[in-house]
């Protein structure tokens, strides 16, 4: 029991940041048909602002990581704007290739400024200690885990009712589906499109200042969490959010599984699985169909 | 008239061949012609010049202080004529692909530097694997070849022209299983990462390990930012960890890349592991302060030298030298030991230019043999004819008091309290 929950937790972990960047990869396929190279820095940058605004304005964790979300959604907002808009109007190829420019651009400036060490973020304690203990199990789980459990699954919540219970979400959805006949019933497609780039960048910044109290701060450390919210999307059912969020925890899960029982074969074993899933179930668990559509 | 034309073609072609050798011996090597020497057989290389190529990630940490530290020397080295009078002149290239070090780019960019920019000296940065793909390129052309990586697999390879200036890893296992047996610690728990440098250093320490009685209770393979592009800072690496604790080691060694190593002691001790962590390399300072001070007390380092958060709290004299001068220069204090490799690599060019009396690669590389000099890790001793110059290691144990993890010789921490924290055996 001790072990299985001290594999458990963190996998899960693990699994809801690579979830929240799968949502907003699942979003933006859904609502443009394209993808973004640039998430993987998005997310070490918003992680980096955190951690600056914790060594210089001395503020705690739950601030700094608000601020950078929100700064992070703007970011995205002024990315679709001033960029993605731009360069897609002759091909949705042209996207791809723009953010994988932009991610080099971004991890090389950061890389800069940062070097390419680990920072220390701020770490979660509950009256002052940093663990949970479970006197039933006699193990102690990291505070920082269960809180990013936490904040995950209210975001992905959020971000369900924003979508389903408000009027600009229902007219994001409407614009996804068709873009034309959502417009000529008065809804804005320009904003919808720049909102869901902001939320994509928001989802994984939130991700990536999550991680800081866990595996510290690094320009790289969105490497993993972009590329793994993107199988996990893919593994779910690319374009769906519910199918992201059970992908991404699918990866993080077997992930911390496979390195427990086999590390050798960690990655190998992980993705294997993936193309297993992909040759079996295409259109991923929750038989999305948006990639055939796109 | 036909004659005529043949032997001026011929002329010609003889003429273009011989400017083509002159131009090449000339430039590649330092070539000395005309050069004038006093009556202590001194050369006067005024005039000519002394091209270092570098190969590195532009954006890199570890890279900016080896750069720096080369122009810090340049600079000296022009300021007092200290190479005879020669100049300096330093051509870097970046092999940087989204932060990693790249193979075909170090190649693409060895063969420019060799034969283009026509360097004597190449110093190809601290991967291990950059140097072993630039090893043989930068050996055949018989240019210096000065590796700041710690793996002993380029050095294998018989490359007269491929020097190291650090300590090789497995110079260190001597060192880490004598601090096991002191430590009376039998059964090592082995996390690595699956690059060249930590698989023969995994292995080297496997074998040590056997020689000295001790027992590998736990072997597991941690993914590396540095070798996959699906792994980043230490995610994923959990299920590990949690079996390296439950396998009930005295002790955990840590075979990783320089600026992983502290996401890797930071999640051990967040799950709850007590005991020495054993690494293979020196922390940051900043990597010191991301694991927490408490945390790093009992982290275990066999090295030449540590790194010092402050100039002020380093007690020897000559790294203290060092620092300053790095210090006076760029305004910071250097927290990697790289500052180290690369300064240890400068001295080395320095003493090969000044033994040989030439900026000549092949009189330079002829000269070393004979080479043993102070160096930021003791003495630098090249005539062995190993082309390695560091031999031996000394226990370091990370306090968490003080700047920079507060770090102490494994001796003076057994005497103190802070010893009884950390658990030293299970038995």
């Amino acid at each position: 029991m001790k072990i299985f929950l001290q594999l458990l937790i963190p996998g899960l972990c693990l699994g809801c940041v690579y979830g929240l960047n799968g949502v907003g990869a699942s979003l933006l396929y859904k609502g443009s048909r394209t993808i973004n190279n640039a998430q993987g820095s998005v997310v070490g940058i918003a992680a980096l602002l955190g951690y600056t605004l914790q060594r210089n304005l001395g503020l705690g964790l739950l601030a700094s990581t608000l601020i950078s979300t929100v700064v992070m959604f703007f970011f995205g907002v002024i990315l679709q704007v001033g960029i993605v808009s731009k360069v897609e109007k002759r091909s949705a190829a042209n996207v791809v290739v723009a953010t994988l420019a932009l991610s080099l651009i971004l991890t090389s400036a950061s890389n800069l400024i940062f070097g390419t060490i680990v920072y220390e973020s701020a770490v979660i304690t509950i009256n002052g200690s940093k663990y949970l203990h479970i006197a039933a199990a006699d193990v102690d789980i990291l505070w920082s885990n269960i809180v990013a459990i936490g904040v995950s699954l209210a975001a992905m919540l959020g971000i369900h009712l924003f979508l389903n219970k408000t009027k600009f979400g229902a007219g994001m959805r409407a614009a996804a589906m068709d873009p034309m006949a959502a417009e000529s019933c008065g809804v804005s497609v320009v904003a919808t499109r720049a909102v869901t780039w902001g939320l994509m960048s928001a989802l994984g910044a939130l991700g990536g200042c999550l991680t800081g109290p866990l595996f510290g701060v690094s320009t790289r450390i969105g490497v993993a969490t972009g590329a793994k919210g993107n199988t996990g999307a893919v593994l779910g059912g690319y374009g769906n959010m519910y199918g992201a969020i059970i992908g991404g925890i699918i990866i993080g899960l077997v992930e911390t599984a496979f390195g427990y029982i086999y590390s050798p074969y960690q990655m190998a074993f992980t993705n294997a699985l993936f193309l297993v899933f992909l040759l079996l179930l295409p259109r991923g668990i929750m038989n999305e169909k948006a990639l055939e559509e796109g | 008239m036909k004659n005529l034309k043949k032997i001026f073609a011929l002329l010609l072609a003889l003429l273009m061949v011989a400017g083509c050798l002159t131009a090449c011996g000339d430039k590649q090597n330092g070539g000395d012609d005309e050069i004038k020497y006093d009556e202590n057989g001194n050369p006067d290389l005024s005039g000519k010049t002394l091209k270092i190529g570098y190969i590195g990630n532009m954006t890199d940490s570890d890279c900016e202080i080896q750069q720096n530290v080369i122009n810090l020397f340049m600079d000296k080295w022009k300021a007092e004529g200290t190479l005879y009078g020669a100049d300096v002149e330093l051509i870097a290239y970046d092999n940087g692909n989204n932060g990693q070090q790249d193979t075909e780019m170090s190649i693409k960019s060895a063969q420019k530097l060799i034969s283009s920019d026509k360097v004597q000296v190449i110093i190809p940065a601290q991967m291990s694997n950059i140097i072993q793909a630039t090893g043989d390129i930068i050996n055949s052309a018989k240019v210096l070849d000065i590796g700041l990586g710690l793996s002993v697999t380029w050095m294998q390879q018989g490359w007269d022209y491929v020097y190291r200036s650090a300590l090789c890893n497995d110079f260190q296992i001597p060192s880490i299983t004598a601090a096991m047996t002191e430590l009376n610690q039998k059964n090592i728990a082995l996390l690595y990462a699956n690059t060249d440098n930590c698989l023969t250093f995994r292995d080297s320490l496997k074998a040590g390990c056997k020689d000295a009685g001790i027992n590998i209770v736990c072997e597991e393979m941690l993914p590396s930012a540095s070798t996959s592009a699906s792994s980043g800072s230490g995610t994923g690496i959990t299920g590990q960890i949690t079996k390296a604790i439950q396998s009930k080691p005295d002790a955990i060694f840590i075979s990783h890349m320089g600026n992983e190593y502290g996401t890797v002691v930071k999640q051990i001790r967040q799950s709850g592991f007590k005991g020495i962590i054993y690494l293979g390399q020196n922390l940051w300072a900043e990597e010191i302060e991301s694991i927490g001070n408490e945390e790093v007390n009992g982290v275990v380092l066999c090295s030449p030298y540590v790194t010092y958060a402050n100039v002020e709290d380093c007690k020897d004299p000559f790294i203290y030298e060092v620092l300053k001068a790095y210090k006076e220069k760029y305004g910071v204090c250097p927290t990697s030991e790289m500052v180290y490799k690369a300064w240890d690599a400068m001295l080395l060019l320095e003493n090969a230019v000044l033994a040989a009396k030439s900026i000549n690669s092949e009189d330079m590389q002829a000269a070393i043999s004979s080479l043993k000099f102070d160096g930021c890790g003791g003495v630098m001793d090249f005539t062995t004819g190993s082309n390695e110059c560091y031999f031996t290691a000394r226990p370091w144990v990370y306090t968490g008091q003080g700047a920079a993890g507060g770090v102490v010789l494994m001796e003076e921490w057994l005497k103190s309290d802070l010893a009884k924290n950390i658990v030293i055996t299970n038995s």
